[in-house]
This record gives structure tokens, sequence and C-alpha cells, in this order.
């Protein structure tokens, strides 16, 4: 019951933190929104009918029904990234980090917190997005209910583990803008939000493999647009399963190093 | 003439630069190019197998994409090192303490920006040394190259992002945000100023809109004289349009930067 209450706790902190004023609107909705009618001109220099005979569908549309999908789950676990770095450094600046280290609180309750405050922030775009992307393509959805309701829900927590997964990255390091910098693009590019992931070189695939959204945005396409079942999916769903349980492991354990660290040196402060 | 004043603020941009942030400018900007290249890459050789289509061939007057990619991307990446460095220098100021001083100095404001935009061009320009390796990496090549044509080019380009910065400046000390005002700018400007696809694609009133963008006149021009050999007199209404923006913006940039300084000073302490 203490955990479910830190993790409430955090996230209303957090939603305080960046809902303060109007022009957070301006960076979780509009940008994505010029961020999307850009990829959707990228593709127009080119032949649509190679693609459609790569990805197995007839119509133009269904390319920009393809690549909203990815970019909507792109940018959940994007929202992700962005709040991780922010919340990192606004931790260790207003002293809340070296509180909580000295409170009996739950550390993973905090990260958990953190994550899914940053999660409820991009909840209303994913239901513009969808209602959007329903009015606009309705005819080229193919949607097999079961298996989309459990990648939706696979998306959610995925999103979330990963915002904890990159929380207790950035408490390791003081230089988190770094790994911001380093983390964004390839989020974007590899996984195939961008791109048709199958269709992408080898090398490009072997690094988007190691995402978790990679696999997300494969069960999301394939059980929105192909009507494809959940027992034909089930390899993607346990890889997406076992990647989250690893990743969890992993922030645990980053998130203790970066604790003995702080504490050795006094750097919870610091920024 | 002040020139000290140009002097001292070149000289304090590379000691800022070196001693504060050695790396992460740099870094950041290198990889911003790699990335956007490399997804038209992507793109282009693997998902399109190397072919563009007959309307994008028409429309950019050449079917080399990635040096048409290529040219868009580093002129957006010189203008965004730009617009950030030139505008943010009186905030910056103003963050770390020394705007009230800088204020009650006497000094040029003209020669300040000046300072700045030829401190920031030169660092631009030795962080594109190194992009170099990446036009090999990309196979891009450019069929024609004209000196004297991309020395003008260049520098008329110069003066008209000066103009955009201090607009800029002005609207970021006005309303004491970074962040929001030029990100914004920042990804309006990559979609419609023709980076990586002709903006005849866009509705029109939007490529109108783009046209009053010095952006977007510098682009095209420095693809004209790198991907197609065209002369600059073919290219003679993007030269007087780029020259006539960069002289208006900087007019009108200078003109309310007086006021705005003024604001910025009573609220100095809130």
């Amino acid at each position: 019951m203490n955990f479910v209450r830190l993790v409430w706790a955090n996230v209303i902190a957090q939603h305080k933190n960046y809902f303060f004023n109007k022009s957070i609107y301006l960076s979780l909705f509009i940008w994505p929104v010029i961020g999307f009618i850009n990829i959707y001109y990228s593709y127009k220099p080119f032949n649509n009918t190679v693609l459609l005979r790569k990805i197995g569908l007839q119509h133009d549309g269904e390319i920009y029904l393809y690549l909203l999908i990815g970019f909507v789950a792109m940018r959940f676990f994007y929202t992700l990234i962005q709040s991780a770095w922010q919340s990192s450094y606004l931790l260790r600046m207003s002293g809340t980090l070296e509180l909580i280290y000295m409170s009996p609180s739950n550390r993973m309750g905090m990260l958990i917190g953190n994550s899914i405050a940053s999660l409820f922030g991009s909840v209303w775009m994913f239901i513009i997005f969808s209602v959007g992307m329903i009015a606009f393509y309705r005819d080229f959805l193919n949607v097999n209910i079961l298996s989309a309701i459990f990648s939706i829900i696979l998306l959610c927590i995925l999103a979330v583990i990963w915002g904890v997964f990159l929380n207790s990255l950035f408490l390791l390091s003081r230089d988190s803008g770094f790994l911001f910098t380093i983390f964004q693009e390839p989020t974007e590019m590899f996984t195939g939000a961008k791109l048709p992931f199958m269709h992408m070189p080898m090398w490009a695939k072997a690094i988007g493999y190691l995402f978790p959204l990679t696999y997300v945005i494969i069960v999301l396409r394939k059980s929105l647009m192909y009507n494809t079942g959940i027992s034909n999916l089930l390899q993607e769903y346990v890889i997406c399963i076992l990647i989250g349980v690893i990743l969890m492991i992993v922030s645990y354990l980053m998130m203790r190093a970066g604790e003995k660290n702080a504490i050795k040196n006094g750097t919870a402060t610091l920024f | 003439m002040n020139i000290y004043v140009f002097k001292a603020n070149v000289y304090k941009y590379f000691i800022t630069l070196y001693r504060a942030y050695p790396r992460s400018f740099f870094i950041s900007s290198i990889l911003t190019i790699t990335y956007t290249l490399l997804y038209s890459y992507i793109l282009y050789e693997y998902i399109f197998e190397g072919e563009v289509n007959s309307s994008f061939i028409g429309e950019a007057g050449t079917s080399n994409y990635m040096g048409y990619i290529l040219v868009g991307v580093l002129v957006y990446s010189f203008t965004v090192s730009t617009l950030l460095n030139v505008s943010r220098s009186l905030i910056t100021e103003k963050r770390i303490g020394t705007l009230e001083s800088v204020m009650l100095a006497p000094y040029n404001r003209g020669l300040y920006f000046l300072a700045y935009m030829v401190a920031q061009t030169i660092h631009t320009f030795g962080e594109l040394v190194f992009a170099i390796p990446i036009l090999i990496v990309f196979k891009v090549k450019f069929a024609y190259f004209d000196l004297l044509s991309f020395i003008i080019v260049l520098s008329i380009s110069l003066i008209a992002f000066l103009g955009l910065s201090l607009l800029l400046a002005n609207l970021m000390l006005y309303t004491r945000d970074t962040y929001i005002s030029q990100n914004t700018l920042f990804t309006v400007m990559f979609l419609i100023c023709g980076i990586n696809f002709p903006i005849t694609y866009l509705p029109s009133f939007v490529s109108k809109i783009s046209y009053l963008i010095p952006l977007t006149h510098s682009i095209k021009l420095f693809r004209g004289i790198l991907l197609k050999g065209e002369s600059l007199m073919i290219q003679m209404d993007s030269v007087v349009a780029l020259i006539l923006q960069g002289i208006i913006y900087s007019m009108i940039g200078f003109l309310t930067l007086k006021k705005v300084e003024k604001i910025a000073l009573e609220k100095i302490g809130g």
C-alpha cells in the first residue's frame, strides 16, 4: 500500500512540475504533429508502389497509416526519454534526490512514479491521434480487436518500463544531456517508427532489435492493419515481456549503483 | 569605429566555448546532420531501391537525391547554429548576470552581434570540416562547384541569417524563453523551407510563408550552384529576395531591440 502511495505521490509531483504553463502543449502536441507531416512529405519523392509491394498493402493511404502507427508509438516512448532526462536534473538541482535517498521510501516507487506521470502526459495526445487515425484512415484499418487491446496495453507497460530504465540510467550520470542526444534519434530511426523495419539494412535492424519499441511497433501494425490474431503474435509478445523483465532488473541494479555512487561521492545535489 | 567591441566578443565566444562546452555543442550538431542523412539514405537506397519518382525530378530539377538532402541539411544546420548562438547571446548575458553591465557599457550593438555572428561562422565551418567524411560515406557527388558564386551566396545568406537572429533575439529576450521559441521555429523551418523535399509539395499558402524565411532562398541558391550548375544571374530573384530580407529583418531587429532592451532591464530582477 505504501508503495502505491509513493508511486502516486511521484506522479502528482512530476505532473505539477511540467504542466505549470500552457506552452507545454506546444511541445507535446504541435511539435509531434509537425514531425509527422514532415515524415509524410519525406516519402513523397518516391514511387509508392515499390513500398506497397514490400509491405503487402495496396493503397497509398495505407502507407501513411502504417507510418502513423509507428510514429504514435514512438512519441509514447519519446515523451519518457524527455521527462526522464528533465526529472533527473530537476531532482538533483532541487535537492530532492538527496531527500529521497535519506528517506525510507522505496526508490523503485520513485522511478515508476516519474515514469507513469509522463505517460499520462502523452495519453491524451495518443487519444487525439487515434481519433484522427480512425477518421482519416478507417477504410484501411483491419483490426483484430483482441490482439489490438493486448498490444496497446503492452505499449503502455513497456513505455513505463523504458522510462524507469532511463530514469535509473540518468541517476548514474550527471552529464545526462549527452545521453539524451544519444538515445533520442536511434529510437526514431532504428525501431522502424519512421521506416518499415523489415526492409531496413541488416546493420540497422541489428540495432533496432535491442529496443523494446521495435517489437511494440511490429505488434501494433500487425494487429491494427493486418488483422493478425494473438496466436500469430505470440513470439513477439514473449520477446516484449522478456525485454521488460530484463530492463526492470537492470534498472534496479543501476539505481542501486547510482545511489551508492552518490552517497560515496556526495554528488546527489550537484548538477 | 569601436573595433575593440568586436574583437573582445569574438575572443569571449571562443573562450566560453573552449572552457565551458568543449564537446557538447559540437557533438549534437554533427549527430543531427548524420542522423538526418542516415534516414534519407536508408529511405532512398534500401526502401525505395535508389530511385526517385519523376515528379521529384521535375520539382527539384535533379535526380541526385542524396546531394539534394545534403545541401538542405547542411544549410539548415548552419542556420540553426547561427540562430541559436546569435539570438541567445543577450539572454545568456541575462542568465549569467552580465546583461546589466553590458547594457550600461557604451558598446555598439551592431558590432556586438556581428562579433557573435563571425565567431559562430568560424565555429560552424570548423564543424563542417568533420562533415566531409560523411559526404564520402553517403556517396554524395556535387557535379558543379563555382567558388565565387559559393562565396557570394554564403555572404548574403549570413547577412539574412543575422537579421533573422536579431528578430529571434528580441523574441527570446521579451518572453524570457529560449526552449519553446527556438524549437518551434526550428521544427517549422525544417518542415517548410525545403530541406528534405521540394516546397512545391506543400499547400500553396504554406509555401508562400516559407518564402518569407531567408533559409528557403539560401538553400535554393546553394542547390542551384552545387547541383544544377545554375549561375547566379539565372537565380537573380532569389539573390535579390535574400538581400532584401537581410536588410529589412536587420532593420526591424535593431529598431525593436532598443525597446525590448528597456523592458528586459525593467524585469531584470524578476
